[in-house]
């Protein structure tokens, strides 16, 4: 079995990366829209994502959107499927859902799963007028008919790779890296 | 972050400090899905539960029943009166039969201590400990727990004494357990007849004194005094009980101003504790009652995701 780890984007690609989600999202949501508007960081590389988007949305419209946390792990379609039981991690939506737009930040949007469950979470907690999804990168082989409406980068990568996303918040750095495990295949 | 690994919950005997603590932060997260307007969430989707009460229950089986719909999962209950366990069937093959019906999880209460090791042997299924005798009672020990820390922000250090019929009681047992694990220290008290010198072997502090024990706790927990048992004149009357080892406005003047006072129930007002308590300030036995559905959500939802 052979590892490689390579590094995909730098601290100043991510930051470019972070300010091109907070455009897109000031471009499509008016400042009225963004007074009613909260981002919900998925956990648990989400979490960061949304503060950073949040401060530079700030910094431009003067908007601070209020944010929450979600964790999926109780809507996952995977359970009892996995070896190892994910632990669950805190939710906090503190703020009604009803008649807001929730943006839904993760950091990688892969299979679209997550995005699933998530709204599935979601929907328990009140009734949004809108729903969107940002996320840092978009790195296709997507399995559900779902898309991304606010994307940092889009990268290419074969689907046995892993793309992952470290934040100074939680690893002391920013990077995404891409991980490869090729393993012989067993005839 | 920390993997559970266990297919059942027997008793907190057997499990790390480690897996107590995981058990109560995900019950954390479930109390959250009690609060919110819809109260359920898809995680056991799919799954069957059978609630097999052998020995009479309505508040665990209440509270398991709750928990296991506010999870989403397929449940059906199954009491001594109606299983053919008065027929002359075995244990072993009622149990056998309800995992025949493809049950994920068994939830069971018997008189007969172990009978859940017994069968976790034997069924590839879940077993939940809901009561086995005098000996293990760990949903209960863990909302006990829960409480305790939401209150007090740590278990470690606390004082908490446990009064009453120590030795026919599986709450006891199991809090006793679950407590020492955590790093609290532990003080029983009750009639001689109830209490034994033998618990001072894992560390508890064992005392004949109601003042003693009180005094300086951080948590009082009362246990019931069951009436059935006086049959055995284990102490002389439930009033010198009453006077001598309940909690009542004389002896109250015992406990500290911040101490929790706790009661597994159903309570027996006027014996062990006086109604003015149980309905006073310091009692938290109706949060206990309302963590007990987080607690066994927490453990339904582990045990199932480690099949």
């Amino acid at each position: 079995m052979k590892k490689s780890k390579q590094k995909i984007l730098n601290e100043e690609e991510i930051s470019t990366a972070i300010k091109k989600i907070a455009d897109e999202i000031i471009a499509s949501l008016s400042i009225e829209e963004l007074k009613v508007s909260a981002f919900m960081g998925i956990q648990l590389k989400g979490v960061p994502l949304a503060g950073r988007i949040t401060r530079i949305v700030k910094s431009r419209t003067g908007v601070d959107v209020p944010n929450g946390v979600l964790d999926i792990t109780m809507y996952r379609d995977d359970f009892g499927l996995r070896k190892k039981l994910p632990g669950i991690r805190p939710t906090e939506v503190p703020f009604d859902l009803d008649g807001k737009i929730i943006v839904l930040v993760d950091d990688v949007f892969h299979t679209g799963r997550t995005i699933r469950a998530a709204l599935d979470a979601l929907t328990d907690y009140g009734r949004p007028d809108l729903i969107r999804f940002a996320c840092l990168i978009d790195r296709g082989n997507q399995e559900f008919p779902i898309k991304a409406d606010f994307i940092g980068e889009k990268i290419e990568v074969e689907s046995g790779q892993k793309v992952v996303v470290y934040w100074k918040e939680t690893d002391n750095q920013d990077g995404v890296y891409c991980l490869s495990e090729k393993t012989e295949k067993r005839v | 972050m920390f993997a559970w690994t266990k297919k059942d919950l027997l008793s907190l005997y057997d499990l790390s400090a480690e897996e107590i603590n995981h058990i109560l932060d995900t019950a954390a997260e479930f109390k959250k899905v009690s609060e919110r307007r819809v109260k359920k969430v898809p995680a056991l989707r799919g799954k069957t539960v059978v609630n097999f009460f052998v020995e009479p229950s309505t508040r665990t089986r209440a509270s398991f029943e709750l928990a296991e719909k506010r999870l989403s999962a397929d449940i059906i209950n199954i009491s001594a009166s109606t299983s053919s366990l008065t027929k002359g069937e075995t244990l072993l093959d009622t149990a056998k039969n309800i995992e025949a019906l493809q049950a994920d999880i068994i939830v069971m209460r018997h008189s007969a201590a172990g009978a859940h090791n017994f069968l976790s042997n034997k069924l590839k299924c879940s077993i939940v400990n809901a009561g086995d005798g005098a000996h293990s009672h760990p949903t209960q020990a863990l909302l006990d727990i829960f409480t305790i820390l939401e209150k007090k922000g740590s278990v470690e250090g606390l004082n908490v004494s446990i009064i009453g019929d120590i030795i026919h009681s599986r709450v006891a047992r199991s809090n006793i357990w679950g407590l020492l694990k955590l790093g609290a220290n532990v003080t029983i008290a009750g009639p001689s007849t109830l209490i034994s010198r033998e618990f001072e072997k894992i560390g508890v502090r064992v005392c004949d004194n109601f003042r003693e024990a009180v005094e300086n706790a951080d948590v009082v927990n009362l246990l019931r005094i069951q009436h059935e048992r006086q049959k055995a004149s284990y102490f002389p009357s439930i009033n010198e009980y009453a006077n001598i080892f309940g909690l009542n406005e004389n002896s109250v003047k015992y406990l500290n101003k911040d101490a929790l006072v706790m009661h597994p129930g159903p309570i027996n007002r006027g014996v062990e504790l006086a109604s003015s308590i149980a309905d006073g300030s310091q009692s938290v036995i109706l949060e206990q009652v309302t963590n007990g559905i987080a607690v066994r959500m927490a453990v339904l939802y582990l045990v199932a995701g480690a099949l």
